[in-house]
């Protein structure tokens, strides 16, 4: 392909945020982390949506962890950012620095 | 410890496990909401957390559903490799002839788009009360960390104000809230031109922060203003600035005359900024003004001989992370270190929360969800009805289907057919439903009960649109389910063998029908129970005596505020004036005035029985209070059972501002209503008795003159509770009501009486006009809502079960005619064919009721609350409604039933 497949902007907060959260990122803390962090209020259909994207493309993958009873003895999802994930991430903030170059300033005034 | 409470709830876990796809990670979505559910019940809220669940639930189902939608076409290909162009190519197929079929039976398609369309209609309309009211988050920032505080008794749950000096002592001591304020609606006569009444606020400037909304222009009102004296400032609601001030930029610093008083307004709210009040839920609020600091109603006083009363409503927004049962338990704590310190006031009073939107929303909730599941009920039962429309089609194009089989279509080739052509049908249902919903929803909002809060954000707007396209997707697959089933079953070589004959396929396929037809009359059965209790509990409510009359009289409000009328004894010299002037008008047979109305709540007092002592633990005895001039008894049409009404001569000049009378020796007279009597000297004469304040040194005494008959102070469905008349003179109020008793329609009598008020002072409006009927279907709004509507809902279910009963037994009654036809040839009577039918339809009824009865146990648990005056398990109504659903059922198979008896043996018998 010629164009490069960038993540969108919130698949790439979504792989931030699990980078972020390094050994413990399951739905529920990516969610936490991107209201937190990026004050940013996610609603879940968005969220699984974006994952389940993600994981087609190939930039995540995810294990399956036991159950808890605080899950109802449900099973844990982790997540974990793929090689071609961390790959895509850098791209794209290589291309988006690249895109800034010589603006800060000029967008800094005002 | 917190199994049970921690669960999500089981109806929406059940909708997301429907529209996930099965395996590993649906479970571990599952276990994901879970934890984030219980996590928030930890935290303090269930009703958050509930609603939490609902939302993301159903958002993440409707993404799913329609991802599922979309890739049930791919995944039954049995190519997987086909390109997407091939793809496009088949829908493309199957739409063309999904609607050339439709449009090859217009009467059919139309039958089932108009009955599909007349039950997502209702559910659209309900849907976006619903979201509006109960769905949408509060208008402030994080609303989530607002709470009500109320004030309790130690022996059960009340809702009481806070009074001032406890208030402060809350607000001061404790490190749970970022901000607590405390407010009173209040009514203001705005000068400077046409005087009008309008509703505002009192409050603290605290209030407004805990909030946490800015102004539009301008600023929020301070701390010092608020307590200094020198508040007279005032802050307007975005409305107030458009329509009287003309959205006036420079009106910062302008001066407004607020009931008679000057006011500098400092800061416009912005124009989504809804002020929401528990007791007055469904007010506008207009504008926003400090408590002033002296005089009445309520100063934000210290004074500890303040302790006793409770006036201040209090909203506070908990600091971040503070959940509100923690909250809670710190008020406690200061609430039993006031009860040791003045034991006298505070012995008994302890604090309660409660989270702002439960308070807000709770009642509305209720009524809400029993509607949307009787709108559920008549969507089951439209979907019911075109499912055997469907199969019954079914049954014609059984050849069709068989051809196209023996020519190599695949099996799921015709599914996704049948599918295609369920979904255009729901489409065009939820285009004509959703139409109907817009046409209905200004009737609907007529309806609404005054007590429903931010009903002007009721919209149809992209979300609900959203909701009506997910509806549509489900009932598709709900109706589409068994004539799919039945569709690919399909045995091609029987099919081709026997035409429409009868095989296996055909008895399969009339069980589905029967069993369709069971489920209808089941469900109609219970929505008929309850439309029968409900109007039988609104006809209790209509018919229930309310003591004073309702025909003839007319109420006003009047506030009186600024220049003359500061002074207490211009007040009563004002009222007593006005009612001279009324009562001699020409056809006024006599006018009154009173602090409040039948069925409008008011204030409460407790009081000491001759020989008690005050005991500050111990229960204590209560009594509405209301303060009346002398002719209300008689304005108002109450009854007097015994003794005598109070005179001009029971007052006296003396008048109490602020409940400190200036002689506490003087007796009061006063008249007692039958409740208070019953209550406090049962089975004694109350004339003559005593009754004194609890505090020591003694506020007051007073001595019964009269008994009248008890009005309901709080409701029509309320029982009437003990109430003590005063005289105006004790408590010269600067709001009232005018009360006028006419010869005539009392709506002609508002010129004359205005003209009064006018001649009186020009500056004084004359608002609120109604009589008292009208008070009276005001205070039954929200029973005529649920009422109106569920009746309306189950005539609809009804009709549509007897038209699926109807198509059923005709349909029935084709197939089987070539046995009937054998059976006349045999020598059957048309009494013999006609029982025939019937016996159907009753072997039918027979499940539906029973069925019907079941869920009528399980459902009156909902219902039980909107019955009164009849018991919900009352059998007679039961079996009226038992009745009604088994003659509608008959009589729709009259019809089919007769149709069989005219068969003619000979066409009959050539049809095979």
């Amino acid at each position: 392909m010629g164009n490069k497949n960038y993540p969108g902007e919130f698949e790439q907060m979504v792989l931030l945020a699990i980078l972020q959260l390094k050994k413990d990122a399951y739905a529920p803390s990516v969610a936490r982390e991107l209201e937190q962090s990026a004050g940013r209020s996610v609603s879940r259909g968005a969220l699984y949506t974006a994952l389940d994207r993600l994981n087609k493309k190939g930039m995540v993958r995810w294990s399956i962890e036991a159950a808890t009873s605080e899950r109802g003895g449900l099973p844990k999802r982790r997540f974990e950012v793929t090689g071609s994930g961390v790959k895509a991430l850098k791209d794209s903030r290589a291309a988006l620095l690249n895109l800034w170059r010589g603006l800060e300033e000029e967008l800094a005034r005002d | 410890m917190f199994g049970r409470k921690t669960r999500p709830p089981l109806l929406a876990s059940a909708l997301l496990r429907l529209f996930l796809s099965e395996g590993v990670v649906r479970d571990s979505i599952l276990g994901d909401f879970w934890e984030e559910h219980r996590e928030q019940v930890l935290a303090g809220s269930r009703f958050r957390a509930w609603r939490w669940y609902w939302r993301q639930a159903i958002g993440l189902g409707t993404r799913s559903a329609v991802a599922r939608v979309s890739a049930l076409q791919q995944d039954r290909d049995a190519d997987q490799r086909r390109g997407v162009a091939l793809l496009l190519d088949d829908l493309n197929q199957d739409l063309r002839l999904a609607v050339r079929q439709i449009f090859a039976r217009p009467v059919f398609t139309l039958l089932v788009v108009v009955t599909l369309a007349i039950a997502i209609g209702p559910n659209v309309a309900i849907f976006s009360i619903f979201k509006a009211v109960v769905l949408e988050p509060l208008p402030y920032p994080e609303p989530d960390r607002l709470v009500h505080v109320w004030r309790t008794d130690i022996a059960n749950r009340s809702r009481y104000g806070l009074t001032s000096p406890n208030y402060w002592d809350y607000r001061e001591q404790n490190t749970s809230f970022e901000e607590l304020g405390v407010y009173n609606p209040y009514v203001f006569n705005i000068g400077d031109g046409e005087p009008v009444l309008e509703s505002g606020v009192l409050c603290s400037a605290s209030l407004l922060r805990a909030l946490g909304v800015e102004p539009q222009i301008g600023r929020i009102f301070t701390d010092e203003e608020e307590l200094d004296g020198s508040g007279r400032v005032v802050v307007l609601s975005h409305q107030m600035w458009e329509e009287r001030y003309g959205s006036d930029p420079e009106i910062i610093g302008e001066n407004v005359s607020l009931n008679g008083e000057s006011h500098e307004v400092v800061g416009v709210m912005p124009e989504d900024f809804v002020f929401l009040s528990v007791w007055s839920r469904g007010s506008s609020f207009q504008l926003w003004t400090p408590y002033p600091l002296q005089g009445y109603p309520g100063t934000l006083t210290r004074d500890n001989s303040s302790r006793g009363g409770s006036w201040l409503l209090s909203v506070g927004r908990l600091r971040p992370g503070v959940g509100w049962r923690a909250a809670e338990q710190e008020l406690r704590g200061i609430a039993s270190r006031l009860a040791e310190q003045y034991p006298d006031t505070n012995a008994r009073a302890q604090v309660w929360l409660q989270p702002f939107a439960l308070e807000i929303l709770g009642s509305a909730t209720g009524r809400l969800l029993l509607l949307g599941s009787t709108v559920g009920f008549v969507l089951l039962i439209a979907c019911a009805n075109v499912a055997s429309m469907l199969l019954a089609r079914g049954a014609g194009r059984q050849s069709e289907v068989a051809v196209r089989l023996a020519l190599g279509s695949a099996r799921w080739r015709m599914i996704r057919q049948l599918l295609t052509e369920n979904l255009l049908l729901s489409f065009l249902a939820c285009g004509a439903g959703v139409l109907m919903a817009v046409w209905s929803l200004n009737a609907l909002k007529g309806l609404l009960p005054p007590d429903l809060p931010r009903v002007q954000d009721v919209a149809i707007d992209a979300p609900i649109f959203a909701f009506a396209v997910g509806l549509s997707l489900l009932t598709a697959v709900v109706f589409g389910l068994a004539p799919a089933r039945s569709a690919a079953r399909t045995n091609v070589v029987d099919a081709l063998k026997e035409g429409a004959g009868a095989q296996s396929g055909v008895k399969k396929r009339n069980a589905t029908l029967r069993r369709l037809a069971i489920a209808q009359l089941a469900i109609a059965l219970l929505m008929t129970n309850g439309a029968v209790f409900l109007f039988k509990s609104l006809q209790n409510v209509l018919t229930t005596e309310q003591v004073f009359d309702t025909e003839q009289v007319l109420t006003a409000h009047v506030m009186l505020a600024g220049g003359e009328h500061e002074e207490p004894a211009t007040r009563v010299a004002f009222w007593e004036e006005l009612v001279a002037r009324v009562d001699a008008l020409p056809d006024v047979e006599r006018a009154a005035v009173t602090a409040q109305l039948p069925l409008e709540t008011g204030t409460y007092e407790y009081y000491l029985l001759e020989g008690e002592t005050f005991d500050p633990a111990g229960e204590r005895r209560g009594a509405w209070r209301n303060f009346i001039s002398p002719g209300y008894f008689e304005a108002m049409g109450i009854p007097l059972l015994a003794g005598r009404s109070l005179t001009e001569e029971d007052g006296g000049a003396v008048s109490i501002p602020d409940w400190r009378p200036e002689d506490p020796t003087q007796e009061w007279k006063v008249v007692v209503n039958r409740a208070m009597a019953e209550r406090a000297w049962p089975g004694e004469n109350p004339i003559g008795k005593r009754l004194y304040s609890i505090e020591t040194p003694r506020r007051w005494v007073v001595e019964v003159v009269g008994l009248v008959e008890g009005i309901r102070q709080t409701g029509p469905e309320r029982r009437s509770a003990p109430e003590i008349y005063w005289l105006y003179d004790a408590n010269p109020f600067s709001g009232a009501n005018l009360v006028v008793r006419s010869r005539i329609d009392p709506l002609t009598m508002v010129e004359a009486i205005r003209g009064e008020l006018a001649a009186l002072d020009p500056d004084i409006p004359l608002s609120n006009i109604r009589t008292m009927e009208m008070v009276l279907e005001n205070s039954m709004r929200s029973r005529y809502f649920i009422t109106v509507l569920t009746g309306l809902f189950t005539a609809i279910a009804v009709l549509l079960s007897m038209a699926g009963t109807y198509g059923i037994m005709s349909y029935n009654v084709v197939q089987r005619t070539h046995e009937i036809g054998v059976r006349v040839a045999m020598g059957a009577s048309r009494l013999n064919l006609l029982t025939l039918v019937l016996r159907q339809t009753l072997r039918m009824l027979a499940f539906g009721v029973a069925i019907g009865l079941a869920l009528i146990i399980n459902g009156t648990l909902l219902a039980r609350r909107f019955v009164y005056g009849v018991s919900p398990f009352n059998p007679l109504y039961i079996a009226a409604a038992m009745a009604f659903v088994v003659a509608v059922a008959l009589l729709a198979s009259l019809r089919p039933a007769l149709k069989a008896t005219r068969i003619d043996p000979i066409t009959a018998l050539r049809t095979e």
